[in-house]
């Protein structure tokens, strides 16, 4: 600003100087010059000359500067394959939009039990907005517009809702606070499966989403990972946004992951991660558990009160390989004298790219995305999962069609036609035992466009 | 007959996400803007014929060495058109978003046009500007970009310091030659094209030291009587370059569109144009063609003189280089 300043002020008196010059210079007459003069008159208008250059030296850089301060001041719009997006000038503030929409079409080859018919869902159409504020402070609000459980038991997924709405606040890598609705970090899997087109047993045996606050970091270079919080206690595998539970009570709900061999020179072992999910505290009524199909297979569960999970996992990907395994435990009471009910899930899942990328938890970057006009087709991933499920008695006898037990294998081939755009084809049969429901098998297919 | 109905559905629906228009962005140097507006057209008819395919190609200019470093940080380039090869060179140094041998893909080293530096004055030539030697003198007030950003900069400085070394004979009297010469910038603009508006528009200075195409269309755009063009005793061959960015095409699956982009430069559509915009086409037959629009000067290449830009750049434009020691020293 000084500079600037300085500029003004030189500009204005170099002006009336080189003013003052060329009126002196215009009044001279030149028809009756002596040599002298001559010679004084172009001493002058060389002058006036060089003032002329040095005011428009000034002017000009002056310009350049305001120019370059009216850069640093634009904010930078950005529309590529991560949504669309505006940041200011230093990154302080950014503002984002992005679209999430699975398109499912579903084929019941056995065991349809009525209300999961065949065709075309949408199965989540959802526009995250997010953002970060004064560098440090991050929010995200995403609804949900898929009606997409064709089921009649909740009332959640019949609705557009809420799906997250968050903030955090990143303070140092060991410890930052989240505040919101959001993915507890009891399952591993969650419900956006990273083999499957529909997650698997455990994950109908932990919470989804709920309201809460957490505490998340890092220790020794990423090697440790933590994530734990109090909430509200929403049912298991489902995301309500409000607090039904008891008054005054909560559920901590938490995640250690190691990563051991994260900074070794062992590249095949570098992404090996162990972990340990679980939760405590009062619960509010779980609903029902389905199966990898989609279709209710244990019902009236009505639970109340106490709860505790707990949920091992490991993950491990090297080269086009990847594979995770997790299992889930779950007990918690009943309401009135029902007794108190545990119910286990596993699963173990593992996928190939056949066309040679790299696997990551986060998914397959395709070396050639999909292109007519290139010839080229992206990348493929061959997949395959066993999952099992095993019921508390006490659960599976209140319905003739509550399943005991149930066994699933399935395979599936995800197909990555860009960084953007994903098409998954998944079979899979499920055996059940001790229910009046048929055996499952379906095949499932998804387009999903995200970004 | 329900599994079959259902993949076709998905792939139908998978194929029909694919866009039939093709956008490409093409990352340039200031100097280049009318050029590609008409070759951009002149593709897009082109291309459309071929494939039935529209193509939208967005231009980005500025200087040269700051555009390069614009792709390096994540501007989504399919292609760039940059005013040397070190700035494509770049693109291989700061994450491999070129082969290293990018250069050997396309004819002539990937040069489909060639250019000079000339000295552009005002109307009259008032301070009898002929050669180098004039621009150090006191009083001389001369316009180039900066080294550090432009790319057309860069090519200026390396004819000053081969003309004094070859006159003065040293790399000492030649650096001290350009450091006298660097003396008379009063402005150092970011790029060439802003360069021009400080001479052209703004009235600052006595000489400019141009992209030949650059001073032509000054003298097109504002008057013959305004300014003239000056043509030293001894200039450099610039050789503007052109890649297709590896890493963007195949994420964004344009490599075939973009290569074609760049081959059409040299077909007869695309090096008459070079030529009308003032660049000297490589292809003869329209070397030939525009020959009488350039005067004719000897030229030198940055290989004969200064062992090629990997090995010009560190020494006169990195940091510490002899740019950083004249110019901080001013």
């Amino acid at each position: 600003m000084n500079t600037l300043h300085h500029a003004k002020k030189t500009t204005r008196t170099a002006a009336i100087l080189l003013a003052a010059l060329t009126a002196a210079a215009g009044l001279t007459p030149l028809t009756a010059q002596t040599p002298a003069e001559a010679n004084e008159t172009a001493a002058l208008r060389e002058q006036i000359r060089q003032l002329d250059q040095k005011i428009r030296v000034i002017e000009r850089n002056r310009e350049l500067e305001e120019e370059k301060a009216a850069a640093t001041k634009l904010p930078a719009v950005s529309i590529d394959g991560n949504g669309f997006s505006i940041s200011s000038p230093n990154k302080a503030f950014t503002l984002k939009a992005g679209l999430l929409l699975q398109v499912d079409a579903r084929f019941y080859i056995d065991g349809d039990a009525g209300a999961s018919d065949d065709g075309f869902i949408l199965r989540r159409i959802r526009t995250p907005f997010s953002g970060t504020v004064f560098k440090t402070f991050n929010f995200n609000i995403t609804p949900e517009f898929a009606q997409a459980d064709n089921s009649t038991s909740t009332t959640n997924d019949k609705n557009t809702q809420l799906f997250d709405a968050w903030f955090d606040t990143r303070l140092t890598p060991a410890f930052n606070l989240k505040a919101g609705k959001f993915r507890t970090p009891v399952a591993l899997e969650g419900p956006d499966p990273r083999h499957f087109i529909e997650a698997g047993y455990p994950n109908q045996l932990a919470t989804n989403r709920d309201i809460g606050i957490e505490a998340f970091g890092s220790f020794a270079g990423g090697i440790i990972d933590y994530r734990a919080g109090f909430f509200n206690g929403a049912p298991n595998n489902d995301w309500s946004n409000t607090r039904n539970g008891n008054a005054g009570s909560f559920t901590f709900a938490g995640r250690l992951t190691a990563t051991p061999f994260k900074k070794s020179a062992n590249t095949a072992l570098s992404s090996l991660s162990i972990s340990l999910g679980g939760a405590f505290g009062s619960q509010q009524a779980a609903n029902r558990i389905r199966s990898n199909g989609q279709q209710d297979i244990v019902t009236g569960i009505a639970t109340s009160g106490d709860h505790a999970t707990l949920a091992p996992a490991i993950e491990f990907y090297t080269g086009p390989f990847g594979a995770q395994a997790e299992f889930t435990w779950d007990r918690h009471e009943r309401a009135g004298s029902l007794s108190t009910v545990a119910n286990a899930g596993w699963r173990v899942n593992a996928g190939y790219v056949l066309t040679g990328e790299k696997a990551t938890a986060r998914g397959v970057t395709p070396q050639s995305p999909f292109s007519l006009e290139n010839g080229t087709w992206g990348a493929f991933e061959l997949v395959a999962r066993v999952s099992g499920l095993d019921v508390d008695r006490d659960l599976a006898s209140l319905n003739a069609t509550n399943v005991e037990k149930a066994f699933s294998y399935g395979v599936g081939l995800n197909w990555y036609l860009n960084n953007n755009i994903l098409v998954r084809f998944t079979a899979e049969k499920s055996e059940f035992t001790g229910t009046t429901l048929e055996n499952e098998i379906y095949f499932f297919s998804r387009l999903q466009l995200k970004f | 007959m329900k599994t079959i109905a259902l993949i076709s559905a998905s792939l139908a629906l998978a194929v029909a996400a694919q866009a039939k228009d093709v956008e490409l962005l093409n990352v340039s140097y200031d100097p280049t803007r009318e050029f590609y507006v008409d070759y951009n057209a002149a593709f897009a008819k082109y291309w459309k014929a071929k494939t039935g395919d529209d193509v939208r190609v967005k231009q980005s200019h500025g200087g040269s060495g700051k555009q390069g470093r614009a792709v390096v940080d994540g501007l989504q380039a399919d292609v760039v058109t940059l005013a040397l090869a070190n700035d494509v060179n770049a693109l291989y140094r700061n994450g491999k978003l070129v082969p290293e041998d990018w250069q050997k893909r396309l004819p002539g080293n990937s040069a489909p046009y060639t250019s000079t530096i000339v000295f552009l004055v005002r109307g009259g030539n008032p301070l009898k500007i002929k050669d180098w030697d004039d621009l150090v003198k006191p009083g001389v007030s001369v316009i180039t970009p900066n080294p550090k950003t432009s790319g057309g900069a860069q090519w200026n400085y390396l004819a000053a310091w081969e003309f004094a070394r070859r006159k003065y004979g040293s790399e000492e009297a030649a650096k001290d030659f350009v450091a006298k010469l660097y003396k008379n910038v009063p402005v150092l603009d970011s790029g060439a094209r802003g360069s021009t508006t400080t001479f052209v528009q703004r009235g600052v200075g006595d000489v400019f030291l141009s992209w030949e195409n650059e001073a032509f269309l000054a003298l097109k755009e504002f008057g013959r009587d305004k300014f003239d063009i000056i043509v030293p005793s001894v200039s450099i061959l610039a050789e503007p370059t052109v890649a297709v960015v590896d890493k963007v095409v195949d994420k964004k699956g344009t490599r075939k569109v973009a290569t074609a982009y760049l081959e059409y430069l040299y077909s007869d559509e695309g090096q008459d144009l070079a030529g009308k915009h003032f660049y000297r086409p490589s292809n003869p037959k329209f070397a030939a063609k525009y020959a009488s629009q350039f005067v004719q000067v000897e030229l030198f290449t940055i290989d004969e003189k200064f062992g090629g830009w990997i090995n010009a750049h560190k020494i006169h434009f990195a940091d510490g280089g002899t740019f950083d020691q004249i110019y901080l020293k001013k």
